[in-house]
């Protein structure tokens, strides 16, 4: 006999994702999955991004790494609640571990929660977490050819955060080819040239940001 | 990526749904589809299913795996073609001026099992 059943294997996952989605939506909740390589900026982008958030609206943070808490202390250190998540060598985040996380957060009392996953351009993106959406930190110094390599990552994301856009002037990086690539894979999606460490571009991210909020 | 921990999750599923159609038979073969931009590779998955499934109601079976492909539809001339990799323009008139659509799911398609 043949059972046909045409399910995806990561339903387990899906489900979390989905009750994950429900308890956000409920909550009034704006879920931010932040992806991109190690060392692209996504903690320093949070750094800079959280403080112009503060002034309007209640936000959070979720930390995924292999180890460390490191990029917890960073961001609790800009004054906003963070829960970190040890992978222990995992190298993605997957809905489980954000629903535990979730349990140490007052939902209600939050309007935008970021979930920054594991540094890894490949396995992050094959895990629904039950976000609203997808925004990938891609830097400068990796190269302009990673949406073409990477394609699975680029493709249904909602922007593109192009850091580090201080070294522009240093490299041979053509921001067009990185444009021209992710209109490809994900049309809708928007890129925003910023640079976490002088500045530039911080207020529009967080602008962009604010604006995916529903009105309540 | 992480095809051990996909096929382990697969095995579970399998399981499950076997038990459900409540079949006793032999399970015979597994057929999964791969979208291409899943982030699995065929071959991890198949190597991962022979490590996994040695002592289980599935060592022995067959792992079936079908690779749907890359769609690009031109915004130039319009063709739809299949393409191999996302950095390839239209197939028909060479423009890069092109949207890509595949599936980023890897589906458990059907369980076959001795009647």
């Amino acid at each position: 006999m043949q059972i046909v059943l045409a399910k995806r294997i990561l339903h387990a996952n899906d489900r979390i994702a989905q009750d994950n989605r429900g308890k956000f939506d409920a909550a009034g909740v704006l879920a931010v999955n932040v992806l991109g390589s190690p060392g692209a900026g996504k903690t320093a982008l949070l750094e800079a991004i959280l403080p112009i958030l503060g002034e309007r609206c209640r936000a959070a943070v979720i930390e995924g790494d292999l180890a460390t808490s490191r990029d917890a202390e960073r961001i609790e250190a800009v004054g906003v609640p963070c829960v970190q998540i040890n992978t222990d060598g995992g190298c993605h985040l997957d809905a489980g571990m954000v629903a535990s996380a979730m349990d140490a957060l007052d939902l209600a009392a939050l309007d935008v929660l970021f979930i920054e996953n594991v540094g890894n351009l490949v396995c992050t993106a094959g895990f629904d977490l039950g976000e609203s959406l997808r925004i990938v930190v891609l830097s400068v110094a990796e190269g302009d050819d990673k949406v073409e390599k990477y394609p699975p990552m680029f493709s249904g994301v909602d922007a593109v955060f192009l850091n580090k856009i201080d070294l522009l002037p240093h490299t041979d990086f053509d921001p067009e080819r990185v444009q021209e690539n992710l209109r490809r894979l994900s049309p809708e999606a928007s890129i925003l040239r910023v640079s976490a460490r002088t500045g530039e571009g911080v207020g529009a991210c967080a602008e962009w940001i604010l604006g995916r909020r529903k009105p309540s | 990526m992480h095809e051990v921990s996909l096929v382990s999750e697969m095995i579970r599923l399998a399981e499950s749904e076997v038990a459900r159609a409540a079949a006793g038979g032999r399970v015979l073969r597994l057929r999964i589809s791969v979208g291409p931009l899943s982030c699995a590779s065929a071959e991890a998955l198949r190597f991962a299913f022979e490590l996994l499934a040695s002592g289980t109601s599935f060592e022995g079976a067959e792992l079936e795996i079908d690779e749907p492909p890359l769609v690009c539809d031109c915004e130039e001339c319009g063709a739809q073609s299949e393409v191999a990799d996302a950095s390839d323009g239209c197939p028909v008139c060479g423009s890069s001026q092109v949207s890509l659509d595949g599936s980023r799911d890897v589906l458990l398609e059907s369980i076959d099992v001795e009647d």
